[in-house]
């Protein structure tokens, strides 16, 4: 036996039938993203009047981690300037030396960009952050 | 009784007075008749009767009946022992009406804790969660604050990475861990993670100095607080803000507290997920029956609360060590309203060895007597009627430790010093106090069953009692004595030990129960005059004997070795070697945060030390989890993880605590209450607490009287 399974696995779809609850609408917003994925820029203290103590992610050397799954990377939609983009990142094995999900990237597609221990003059990096309106030294969108 | 809040009103103000005057007359009349022995006999076995009938009634209305019958039974008992039974006379001393006072205090104390709680848990209101608007742009934005002071990074790990993961919009949400202990490996792991690592200049007013201080900085409309070991399902903040997006009055949503490991009583008496442990009744049952009378409060974590709610209050309340209750209360003085949803949302440790738990209600207990002090529910104002009793039945309740050893030494009084402490014949006493105390277990039993065994509300009073009595009469002398005790939280017990520290004041309550009960059987067979009473005394003392050899038994703390806790769950999973093509579908049979337990499938073939992967909940997630085999066959595989980066620990978390339905069938799986069985077995562990209390101090007098035994022991341990 093998590959996934294709019983339906709904915990919530549980908790509403077990508890009566035909009304709630559940929607899903926190499976698919992942740590550090999450903080909106319209939510934290203005950069006018930064408070000292508290600290917002920022990219940073961190615990080696796995390598990156760069199978994503060529999942963006094919011809686009981004994916060229990135594209030519997972062609020179720039991905492979990824080791920490410090920087993410909000793409529709929720597609993470692990930028801890890149190449700080990788161009294509750069071309990067320039298409997405990006200041890598102010952490992740 | 008020009508319901959400609108099951049907009488007015005027009925409900005219039905009072209609029951207070006749009521008035069944308590205060006295009757000759054998009618208040047969009264009695009348009540026992009908109040048997009753309880297996359905109906809510049914309920309240067998509530109303037990007060009557207890009103009429407690209006004998104070019109007839108080040893006032010349054949009487003044020590002979001090004890008695004292007893006449204790179940005075008692009628009114068992009237509020009536009144308390008549109705719970059993609210569902409020769907969202469908318009996501117009649900408020949420600042997640997880307040932490000395608790390790491994405790906090997994409930910053759970609320990472709750499902709420991305661009509303934003998580704080607001470490008060300024540590530089909470700051790194915040940034690698992406959440915001807070920290204040000093450590002033404790957990609400800490809130209070992020409040400044951040601008959510709503905050959910959750304990640092609390950990959040994802599906937490859509089942609880809906309530808050309808009803623009509610301060606060509550949620229960969940704990997936053992306390000392479940851990120590083996009685974990079999009898409901001492929280359950609480979050199960009086938090349901508070928010009837709109009286839910704020338990300090796993609850959401509205910004412009606790900033109109000044923040969270600091003049006390219970500054959550004492929020709450506020905020409902100045017209909040609170909710509640039993639905367990997040879940987390329950404190590991008994001296940490008995320093945890010290503080629970000592806050409560402050805030009575502070704001006394019955003199504050802007509360309704309802609140005033559930607030003050919470803060009363925590001044059980005086009664409760009144009610553990009062037949001592007559057994050892002869003392008059209750001014009537045996089978008299008997006959009033039968129906008011078996009214009142029956009818509890029949409300509280499913969060409470019967007789097991003594045993844990009997436990926390000595120790909590100081600080509650302190607080309550002057509020501002006592400070902000931190509960320990994930350690573990190194081997089996009788914890006589903590035992230490019920060696001498049992030595003196142990004597009693000797000197009442001599007196039974010497005293024909008065054997009724001397019957009733020792069997008393012997029920004592049983309450207190539970606190012994739970002292007796049994080895913890595991470093985490397991889960029994089945959870979809995918195997296969490291680095294997072929996958195979299993279920898992339990998870903790180092190992996991899964179905071996029949085609797999491991060893000992093979390294294998696992995904967990292959439908939700695609991140393998690495680790190696510790056990295989019996159609079981353990397996123990190994180092997992961030994302690998998010999967766990998420798959293991972060499910929507993680908790919800923990409690139907227990047992409701019955009477008889819930007092053989809390006689049970009476007696073995007993045993093994008898067993320690015999070694301990051994060593004593043996000196050259003990001095060779010590060269051994050397």
């Amino acid at each position: 036996m093998s590959g996934k399974q294709d019983k339906a696995f709904d915990d919530v779809g549980s908790l509403v039938n077990q508890l009566d609850l035909g009304g709630m609408r559940y929607r899903e917003f926190g499976a698919a993203r992942k740590p550090a994925e999450h903080q909106p820029a319209e939510h934290r203290p203005a950069p006018s009047a930064p408070d000292p103590s508290a600290t917002a992610a920022r990219p940073q050397a961190a615990e080696p981690q796995p390598a990156a799954d760069t199978s994503r990377l060529r999942s963006v939609s094919a011809g686009s300037p981004l994916a060229f983009t990135f594209e030519r990142l997972r062609r020179q094995s720039i991905a492979s030396h990824v080791r920490s999900p410090v920087l993410v990237l909000d793409l529709p597609e929720r597609h993470a960009v692990h930028a801890d221990r890149l190449p700080r003059n990788a161009r294509p990096l750069r071309e990067l952050f320039a298409a997405l309106d990006i200041d890598p030294q102010q952490g992740g969108g | 009784m008020p009508a319901p809040r959400d609108g099951g009103g049907r009488l007015t103000g005027v009925g409900w007075l005219l039905l009072a005057v209609l029951f207070a007359v006749p009521a008035y009349v069944v308590v205060v008749t006295p009757f000759a022995l054998e009618w208040q006999a047969l009264c009695a076995v009348v009540m026992i009767g009908a109040a048997l009938l009753m309880r297996h009634a359905k109906s809510r209305q049914m309920l309240i009946a067998l509530m109303v019958v037990s007060l009557l039974a207890s009103s009429r008992y407690l209006y004998w022992r104070l019109t007839q039974t108080l040893p006032i006379g010349p054949q009487f001393d003044g020590w002979d009406l001090f004890l008695a006072s004292g007893l006449v205090f204790a179940e005075l104390y008692a009628y009114v804790i068992l009237l509020f709680g009536f009144v308390q848990t008549a109705w719970p209101l059993g609210r569902k969660p409020v769907p969202l608007p469908e318009d996501e742009s117009s649900w408020p934005t949420v600042d997640v604050f997880i307040p932490t002071y000395n608790e390790p990074l491994k405790v906090v790990r997994p409930t910053v990475l759970a609320a990472l993961a709750l499902d709420w919009p991305r661009d509303k949400l934003r998580i704080h861990v607001l470490d008060d202990g300024r540590r530089e490996e909470f700051r790194t792991f915040c940034e690698t993670v992406g959440v915001v690592h807070v920290t204040r200049a000093d450590n002033k007013h404790a957990k609400a100095g800490n809130i209070n201080a992020a409040l400044k900085k951040t601008h959510g409309e709503l905050i959910a607080i959750f304990d640092c070991d609390h950990i959040p399902t994802r599906s937490f903040l859509q089942f609880t803000v809906g309530t808050m997006m309808a009803d623009p009055t509610v301060s606060l949503v509550q949620t229960p507290h969940h704990f997936f490991s053992p306390d000392p009583f479940e851990r120590n008496l083996n009685t974990f997920r079999k009898v409901p442990n001492e929280g359950e009744l609480f979050y199960g049952l009086i938090q349901d029956g508070n928010d009837f009378w709109d009286a839910s409060f704020f338990c300090g974590s796993c609850a959401v609360l509205r910004r412009t709610a606790l900033e109109q209050i000044g923040g969270i309340a600091t003049e006390t060590v219970t500054e959550d209750a004492h929020t709450s209360l506020r905020m409902h003085a100045r017209g909040w309203t609170s909710a509640y949803i039993n639905i367990p949302q997040a879940a987390g440790l329950a404190t590991e060895s008994l001296s940490a738990h008995v320093g945890q209600r010290i503080r629970w207990a000592r806050g409560m007597a402050q805030i009575f002090r502070v704001d006394n529910p019955f003199l504050m104002k802007g509360l309704k009627a309802g609140q005033r009793i559930c607030y003050a039945n919470a803060m009363m309740h925590f001044f059980y430790g005086l009664p409760r050893l009144i009610f553990l030494t009062s037949p001592l009084g007559y057994l050892l010093l002869g003392a008059d402490i209750i001014a009537a014949q045996g089978w008299m006493v008997l006959a009033y106090a039968a129906p008011h105390v078996l009214l009142a277990t029956i009818t509890n039993s029949r409300v509280q069953g499913r969060f409470r065994h019967s007789f097991w509300s003594e045993a844990y009073e009997t436990v926390l009692a000595l120790f909590i009595l100081w600080p509650t009469l302190l607080a309550f002398i002057n509020p501002r004595l006592g400070k902000f005790n931190v509960t320990a939280k994930g350690g573990i017990v190194n081997r089996d030990y009788f914890d006589k520290d903590i035992a230490r004041p019920y060696y001498f309550l049992f030595l003196l129960n142990a004597l009693g009960f000797a000197v009442g059987l001599v007196r039974f067979f010497t005293d024909a005059e008065h054997a009724d009473t001397v019957l009733l005394n020792v069997g008393w003392t012997f029920y004592n004997l049983l309450i207190i050899g539970c606190a012994l038994a739970v002292a007796s703390e049994r080895r913890q070795v595991r470093h985490s806790v397991r889960v029994r769950v089945r959870l979809p999973a995918l195997l296969r070697r490291r680095g294997a093509q072929q996958t195979f579908e299993v279920s898992t049979l339990d998870v903790s945060d180092r190992g996991i337990a899964l179905d071996l499938p029949e085609a797999l073939n491991v060893e000992p030390g093979e390294p294998v992967q696992v995904v967990l909940i292959p439908q939700r997630s695609d991140v393998w989890l690495d680790g190696s085999v510790r056990r295989a066959g019996h159609g079981m595989l353990a397996m123990e993880i190994g180092e997992m980066n961030i994302e690998q620990e998010s999967a766990l978390v998420n798959a293991l605590y972060g499910r929507a339905d993680a908790w919800l069938q923990w409690r139907d799986m227990r047992a409701v209450d019955r009477p008889l069985l819930a007092l053989r077995e809390v006689a049970r562990f009476g007696l073995l607490g007993g045993f093994k209390f008898t067993r320690w101090l015999g070694g301990e007098i051994v060593r004593l009287v043996s000196p050259r035994r003990q001095g060779t022991a010590t060269q051994g341990d050397g």
